[in-house]
C-alpha cells in the first residue's frame, strides 16, 4: 500500500490536483455572477383572470437603469418594454393590461408601471416562460414554469425542465424568496409562492439576507472550515514529528496538502452565500467534489500513517 | 409529512455528505494513532476529543445536510417554511463543524507542545 504512495507520485499527483482544483474553483466563482436586473415576481395563476397578469422586475444594482430597447419574451411573443427607468434597488411592474391589474390589485403609492398596452395577458398559466432581453439581444434573466416545450417560438436550452410549479391559487403569486442582494442561483428553487402578491413593490413575504441566521452563519462557516483544515494540518505536523522521532516515513507532506479541498470548499460556499445567499449547481458540484476528493486523500493518508505508526509501536514493545 | 416530496439520493449533495463522513472516519483513525502517541509520553487520553469531533461532525453536519437536501430542497418552491428550516440546519451544521474543529485542534496542539520540550 505504501509503495503506491512514493514521493514522486505524491508530488506529481498533488501538482496536477492543485491545478485542477484551482481551475474548478475559478469556474465555480465565475458561475456565481448574477444579473443586475431580475424577473422578481410573476402573477399568472391557473384559473385566474388573464387581464390581471403582471410581471415584476427588480433592479439589484445601485445605479438607475433605463429600459430603452429592452424586451420581454414569453414562449410565443416578444414585447418591447416602454422606455422607463428602474431606480436603484427599485421595482418595475410590467402589466399586459394596466386597467385589468388595477381592477384586481390595490397598488402601493409610487409603483412604477410599464404597460404593454394589451387587452389581456398572454402568459399561459400551466406552462410558459419569461426572458428579459437586453438591447444587445442577450438574455439577462429568464424563468419558466411548468413543462417547457421545444415547440415554443422562444424555446432555448437554458430553460428549466421542469420549471417552477405553476401557480394554482389566484390569491398568491410566484416570487423570489430573497430580496435585495438575495438569492439568485438560476434554478427554480429561487422561487416560492408569495402570499400575498406585491405587484411593483417589496414583498412582505420576501426576507432580507440579514434575516434569520444568514450573516452570522456565514462568518461561522468561514472560521469552521479553516479550523477543520487546521486540524488536519496539525495531524500532518504530528506525522512529521513521528517521522523525526522514529525514522519511519509517514508521508506527512501528503497529509499537509490533502486537506486543501476543505479550504477551497469553504471559499466557494462562503462567497456563494455572501453574494447570492445560496450555492448554484455549478458551485455545488465544484465545491462538493473538491471536498470529497480531499476527504478521500485525507482518509487514505491518515490510514497509511496509522498503519505505519501501529507497526512501529508494536515492534518497539 | 403529508404532501412532502422526498428525494433520497440528491446529487451533488450526497457527494458532500459522503466526503464529510470520510473526514469523520479519518478523524477516528487519527484518534487511534494520537491515543497511542499520547500513551507513550504518558499524557491524558485526549484522543477522546478527536473521536467526539468525528461524532459531532456526523451528527451535526452529515445528517442535517442529508435531511436538508432530501426533504427541504425538493419542497422549497411549494413551502416557504422550508427556507427557514434550511437556514436553521445550515447554522447547526457549521456550528457543529466549528466545535468539531476545536475538538481536533486542542489535543493535536497539546501533543505538539508536549513533544517539543
Amino acid at each position: 500500500m505504501t509503495n503506491l504512495l512514493s514521493m514522486r507520485w505524491v508530488k506529481t499527483g498533488v501538482g496536477v490536483a492543485m491545478m485542477l482544483l484551482a481551475a474548478l474553483a475559478f469556474a465555480g466563482s465565475a458561475a456565481a455572477a448574477s444579473p443586475s436586473v431580475v424577473i422578481n415576481e410573476v402573477y399568472a395563476p391557473v384559473n385566474g383572470d388573464a387581464n390581471a397578469q403582471w410581471v415584476e422586475l427588480y433592479n439589484r444594482s445601485n445605479i438607475p437603469l433605463l429600459l430603452d430597447g429592452w424586451k420581454l419574451r414569453t414562449a410565443q411573443n416578444e414585447y418591447p418594454l416602454p422606455s422607463v427607468t428602474i431606480s436603484p434597488t427599485g421595482y418595475l411592474l410590467v402589466t399586459f393590461s394596466r386597467a385589468g391589474v388595477t381592477a384586481r390589485f390595490t397598488l402601493s403609492n409610487g409603483v412604477v408601471i410599464a404597460d404593454l398596452g394589451l387587452d389581456a395577458g398572454t402568459l399561459k398559466p400551466s406552462a410558459d416562460m419569461l426572458s428579459l432581453v437586453s438591447p444587445a439581444g442577450l438574455i439577462v434573466d429568464q424563468i419558466n414554469w411548468g413543462q417547457p416545450s421545444n415547440s415554443w417560438k422562444y424555446y432555448n436550452s437554458a430553460l428549466w425542465n421542469p420549471g417552477i410549479d405553476p401557480l394554482t391559487d389566484p390569491s398568491k403569486s410566484i416570487g423570489r424568496t430573497w430580496t435585495g442582494e438575495g438569492k439568485d442561483t438560476d434554478s427554480p428553487s429561487d422561487f416560492t409562492v408569495h402570499d400575498p402578491p406585491s405587484p411593483g413593490s417589496k414583498s412582505p413575504f420576501a426576507k432580507d439576507p440579514s434575516d434569520l441566521l444568514g450573516r452570522p452563519t456565514d462568518y461561522v462557516s468561514w472560521v469552521a472550515g479553516l479550523l477543520l483544515w487546521l486540524g488536519f494540518i496539525l495531524a500532518a505536523f504530528i506525522a512529521r514529528r513521528f517521522q523525526a522521532l522514529s525514522g519511519q516515513r509517514t508521508y506527512w507532506q501528503a497529509l499537509l496538502i490533502a486537506p486543501s479541498g476543505i479550504v477551497i470548499y469553504t471559499i466557494i460556499q462562503g462567497l456563494a452565500y455572501s453574494q447570492n445567499r445560496a450555492m448554484n449547481d455549478g458551485e455545488k458540484w465544484t465545491g462538493f467534489t473538491i471536498l470529497f476528493l480531499s476527504a478521500v486523500l485525507c482518509f487514505y493518508v491518515i490510514a497509511i500513517f496509522s498503519q505505519i505508526a501501529k507497526r512501529y509501536l508494536e515492534a518497539s514493545k | 409529512m403529508n404532501g412532502l416530496v422526498i428525494d433520497w439520493f440528491t446529487m451533488p449533495a450526497l457527494i458532500l455528505e459522503i466526503g464529510v463522513l470520510l473526514l469523520a472516519f479519518a478523524l477516528f483513525r487519527f484518534a487511534r494513532v494520537l491515543g497511542e502517541l499520547l500513551e507513550i509520553i504518558q499524557k491524558p487520553p485526549l484522543e477522546v476529543l478527536v473521536m467526539v469531533a468525528g461524532v459531532v461532525l456526523i451528527l451535526t453536519f452529515v445528517i442535517p445536510h442529508y435531511i436538508a437536501s432530501a426533504v427541504f430542497y425538493p419542497n422549497l418552491t411549494g413551502n416557504a417554511q422550508m427556507k427557514v428550516y434550511l437556514d436553521i440546519f445550515r447554522t447547526i451544521s457549521f456550528m457543529g463543524m466549528l466545535v468539531a474543529s476545536v475538538l481536533v485542534a486542542i489535543p493535536s496542539m497539546l501533543y505538539l507542545v508536549w513533544t517539543s520540550r
